[in-house]
Formats: structure tokens, sequence, C-alpha cells
């Protein structure tokens, strides 16, 4: 935990500052989905939450991802994503930056105060514009990376396919390391 | 943090009306006005996304703009600069993710560019019309 990395897989590219699972059973869960599904693009099918107020751009931002064979649950702000997390184990939140009653960035440093496992959920934030003091924002609060507005579909699936195949990479690493026996 | 994703580059060439945009056009202005819809953004929306699932987002795309164009004046009637501008950035974020150049130029004329709520409202009409021209392209394609 609180391992840093740069972890490149197809396209993506990403920084994660997180591990996912706690225990081995909870790793296994992670690294093959809950139902063992994949993705239609090989990788496996994650469950997004999405937090944006738009209902036009969470309605392309989930048909994107669906299309992909993930399955997406959506909530307009960001006082909404604190309690999502809380409820249903999510593999990545995709965090609008500009919402009403509570923005991306609190939402997020509320999610990193949480504890336990939840608190280290990958959070990427979706935004129309990134300058030098709003990317120190994302870093302060905790966010793993960012998606620049307008979306393109590559992208954010290349993203999503970054944040599992790292997920799966430092699953079956802790799992190994859990496993091996000592000398 | 590292970067994901950068801003679409210059896609007038596509452009589904037919007019042309420059990477100076940095505004929703006249003289070089940007594209009602990006067609090659489109096709890429398209690609990424079944027939039916394309539909109906772009189904929403009249009402929501009608409702954040409706927040646009009623904060400009009530001299609220930063809720004008809040309203602008919206749409210029919804413009921006349907290809919509124009209309998401002119958006951003009014969140950066318009440092009175006078400055705002004399953009008013001018989104309002490419607004209405936009809803007119996107009903086509949808």
């Amino acid at each position: 935990v609180g391992l840093s990395k740069h972890v490149t897989c197809g396209e993506g590219s990403l920084r994660l500052s997180t591990l996912l699972s706690v225990s081995d059973k909870e790793s296994e869960e992670t690294a093959h989905g809950p139902s063992g599904e994949t993705s239609g693009r090989g990788t496996r099918a994650l469950r997004v939450l999405v937090v944006e107020d738009n209902p036009v751009n969470h309605a392309f931002t989930t048909a994107i991802l669906s299309n992909a064979g993930h399955r997406c649950d959506v909530v307009e702000n960001g006082a909404k994503a604190v309690a999502a997390v809380q409820a249903t184990v999510y593999d990545i939140v995709l965090m609008d930056i500009h919402m009403p009653e509570m923005d991306g960035i609190e939402a997020t440093r509320r999610i990193r105060r949480l504890g336990g496992p939840v608190s280290r959920i990958p959070i990427i934030a979706l935004t129309a514009d990134v300058v030098a003091g709003q990317r120190d924002d994302f870093d302060t609060v905790g966010m793993d990376g960012y998606i620049i507005k307008p979306l393109d579909p590559k992208i954010l699936l290349s993203t999503i396919d970054g944040i599992a195949c790292k997920s799966r990479t430092e699953n079956e690493l802790e799992i190994r390391t859990t496993r091996a026996p000592r000398s | 943090v590292t970067i994901l994703g950068k801003k679409g580059g210059d896609t007038a060439d596509n452009a589904v009306d037919g007019a042309k945009s420059s990477p100076t056009a940095g505004h929703g202005g006249l003289s070089n006005p940007r594209p009602l819809l990006d067609e090659a953004r489109i096709t890429a929306l398209k690609n990424a996304m079944s027939q039916a699932h394309f539909r109906a987002a772009f189904d929403c795309i009249p009402h929501e703009s009608a409702r954040i164009l409706n927040q646009i004046k009623a904060a400009i009637a009530r001299g609220d600069l930063d809720g004008t501008r809040r309203g602008a950035h919206s749409l210029n974020g919804m413009a921006a993710n349907i290809g919509a150049e124009r209309l998401a130029a002119l958006a951003r004329d009014i969140e950066v560019g318009s440092p009175t709520i006078e400055a705002a409202s004399g953009r008013l009409a001018h989104l309002e019309q490419v607004l209405e021209e936009t809803c007119v392209v996107v009903a086509e394609i949808a």
C-alpha cells in the first residue's frame, strides 16, 4: 500500500499509487472479476462508477464503457459518489471535477479519508481543462490520473484497460509473494 | 498525476457543415467559425458504441442544452457572473464531447472570455442561435 509505480498495459499508461486488494480471496476476485467476465477487448470487465452531472456526457461515457463490456453505475455529484463507493465495490471511479453540491476534488478527498480498501480505489479525473494548479490539486487529494474532455473513446478504454492490467499484475504479484516458500 | 489524454486536434477538414476552422480560431466568432459538428468526432463516437446507445445519447442533447441555456439566461438576468460561467462551462463540456465545436467555442467565450455580465449577455443571442443550429444537425444525425 502506498507503493507508487508506473504501469503500462496496451495503449494505456498511468501511474497508480494504490493496491486494490488486501487478501487472497479478494485478490482472486479482483484479478478475475466476480464472475470471471471479460470485456470485449480481452481484458477483464470492470465495475466502473461514473461521477458526472451532465446527462449527455454520462450517456456517452457509459455507452462507450458498456460497449466494451464494462459495467457502469452513474451518480451526478461528489456526495453521491462518496456514498456509492461505500455501498458497492468498484474497480475504478471516473470523477468529473465541476459538479453541484460536492465537486470531484472534495469527493476524492473524502474517499481517501474513508480508510480500508475503498479508500485506495483508483480515481481518474474527467476534466475539460488542466492548468498547473489543478494538477497539483489532483495530486494533493490522491487522484491517480486524469483524462481531458472531450473524451476520446480510445483513451478512455485504454485507461480502463490499464487499470484492469495493473490490478491483475499487482494482485498476481501479491499472491505469489504471499505464497512464496520461506527460505 | 500522469497525463492520460490530450485535447483533440483540429479536425476542421471533417466539418459536417463544410465550415473550416483553424488552429488559431480559439473562439466562436463569425469571422472564422468552427464547424457545427465535427464529423471525425461523430464517427469516433459511433464506432465506440451501439447504434441504440448513440441515438439515446444524442436524443438527450436538445433537452439538456436547453436546460443549461436557461440556467445561463437566469444567471445573466440576476447579474450572477459566476453562475453564468458555471453554466457556460457545463455547456462547453457537453458540446465538446459531442463534437459541437462552434457551440463549445461560444460557450467557452462566455466562460473565460467574458469579464463582466454585460459581456456575457452580449454573447447570449449568438450562443442561442448556434445552439438551435446545432440541435437541428444533431436531430438529423440521431
